[in-house]
């Protein structure tokens, strides 16, 4: 956590009143959630990215994620850490880390790294510091943190869930979306910040007849121990009805990392810009270049372990009409849309791809920065696709994770498999805040 | 003390208080079902259960192992 709420505690009280009083809003009615710290709440809570940039930045109105937890009754009960700027900063950064908060630690190794950028949401989540925690995703930053902290997120479709009030790295691919420790929960959680039940998709027999394909190109082959894990993932899927098609290769995948960069960068400079520029005269900071000049000003604080390499290409940047530009955000979502998960999807008649989330969680190294082996979530990312991980299973006493992902829109199919899954195999395991990871065979 | 989890947590300035009177339950763990079924029946109010999420990390000393 990087900042508790200090009015948490009145909060609960005026909505025990109101309990006592009227009844429950809903199912959220008094239940205390974080909320990452690039999301805008209009409180006595800084929003910072985990920048010390931003130090003392009150937002004037909340994120429309806060603006509907409050609604339906939940305690915002603080703010967790980042990787600073949601990890939008360096190519050599290290996940979980930032100027105002530190090192976020894996809570099933401490000395193990939570991915990120949702880092303190997936570690505080797993480690029951709270109920439920918002994250932020642009490429893995819901998904990762949940796969290597071993719990629930859920990366929603573009859109669903506005963007509005998040301090954003590019409009193409940001989303909020909940982060918890059961299928069931998660699902809650999204059903509050979208108006939808998702509740009704809570079926423990969801697997049955379910036609789900495994993308291996790309995906596979990283880790052993991931692969054994996702593997067995996958057996039991069939074990319990699910038809499954193996490889369900989606063609395009590995093909659009070049024009996403470029989307993301262009996207960076023109969506801070706006947001730190609506910030109002008494922000510390008003643009990209402010953030920039800051930190080389305030580099052993900042930039004790990583500088801003990405930051300095996305300030190169032209604006958003740019042919440049452009061309990449039509190659990403032909690439990964039409090209790409529509089409293996529709090849196959599927309900939902699968693939590994992440490997185990690697150890924190500052002076090198990050060595995650691989991943998955790039294609849903780029698309604006949902998906959901589940643990799946452990290597080493570290969780791994199992993604679902799909069409546009298909948070409601996904969550049934979801659950479905967990249910049949119930692999979470809450962490036991082990020094290291246990390494005797 | 419970070094492990302050780790975990980091440097921020948890908020003080007193200790929630709450009866023997086990934060661990729970859903928003489990938490909602005990609001409802009175057993547990919103204020406690934030104040137990509000608790410093020490005050926690032997919930978790520390490995």
């Amino acid at each position: 956590m990087i900042e508790l709420n200090p009015d948490a505690l009145s909060i609960a009280a005026a909505l025990d009143a109101e309990r006592h009083a009227k009844g429950p809003r809903g199912p959220l009615h008094g239940i205390p959630v974080l909320i990452k710290d690039n999301i805008d709440t209009a409180d006595r809570m800084m929003t910072t990215a985990g920048s010390l940039a931003l130090l003392g930045s009150i937002a004037a109105r909340d994120a429309v994620v806060a603006q509907r937890l409050r609604a339906a009754g939940a305690v915002l009960l603080g703010k967790t850490n980042l990787s600073e700027w949601a990890n939008y900063r360096s190519s050599h950064s290290t996940s979980g880390w930032s100027g105002r908060g530190g090192l976020t630690r894996n809570p099933y190794a401490l000395d193990r790294n939570a991915c990120g950028s949702s880092s303190g949401s997936g570690a505080a989540v797993s480690a029951n510091l709270c109920a439920l925690a918002i994250g932020t995703e642009t490429d893995g930053s819901i998904v990762c943190p949940s796969s290597t902290n071993g719990v629930v997120g859920i990366k929603p479709t573009l859109g669903l869930i506005p963007a509005t009030g998040i301090i954003p790295i590019a409009h193409s691919q940001d989303t909020a979306g909940p982060m918890a420790r059961t299928v069931a929960d998660a699902a809650i959680l999204l059903g509050a910040l979208t108006g939808a039940d998702y509740t009704k998709s809570l079926d423990p027999d969801g697997l049955r007849g379910a036609r789900i394909g495994v993308a291996r190109d790309k995906f596979f082959g990283f880790s052993e121990e991931t692969d054994r894990v996702v593997e067995a993932a996958v057996a039991e899927m069939k074990r319990h009805g699910a038809e499954i098609i193996d490889p369900a290769d989606i063609p395009t995948a590995g093909k659009f990392d070049d024009s996403e960069s470029e989307v993301l960068s262009y996207e960076f400079k023109n969506d801070l810009n706006l947001y730190l520029g609506a910030l109002g005269p008494k922000a510390p900071v008003h643009s990209l270049a402010d953030v920039i000049a800051f930190n080389d000003s305030h580099r052993e604080q900042e930039m004790p372990y990583f500088g801003q390499d990405i930051m300095i290409k996305a300030q190169a940047k032209g604006p958003l009409t740019s042919k440049d530009y452009l061309d990449a955000l039509e190659k990403d979502h032909r690439l990964s849309r039409t090209e790409g998960i529509d089409a293996v999807m529709g090849k196959f008649r599927l309900d939902a791809l699968v693939a590994p989330t992440a490997g185990p969680a690697w150890c924190t190294d500052l002076v090198n920065g990050d060595h995650a082996p691989g991943g998955s979530s790039t294609p849903a990312a780029v698309a604006g696709y949902p998906n959901i991980n589940v643990t799946a299973g452990y290597a080493w006493g570290l969780p791994v994770g199992i993604s679902f992902f799909g069409a546009a829109n298909s948070e409601a199919l996904l969550i049934k498999l979801a659950y479905s899954f967990e249910q049949a195999t119930r692999h979470r395991r809450p962490p036991q805040f082990l020094p290291r990871a246990s390494l005797t065979p | 003390m419970d070094l492990t989890r302050r780790s975990l947590i980091g440097s921020v300035a948890l908020a003080a208080g007193a200790l929630a009177a709450l009866p023997a339950f086990e934060l661990e763990e729970a859903t928003v079902a489990d938490l909602q079924k005990r609001m409802t029946g009175g057993a547990l109010t919103a204020h406690a259960l934030t104040e137990r999420y509000l608790e410093p990390p020490s005050i926690n000393a032997g919930r978790r192992s520390t490995g």
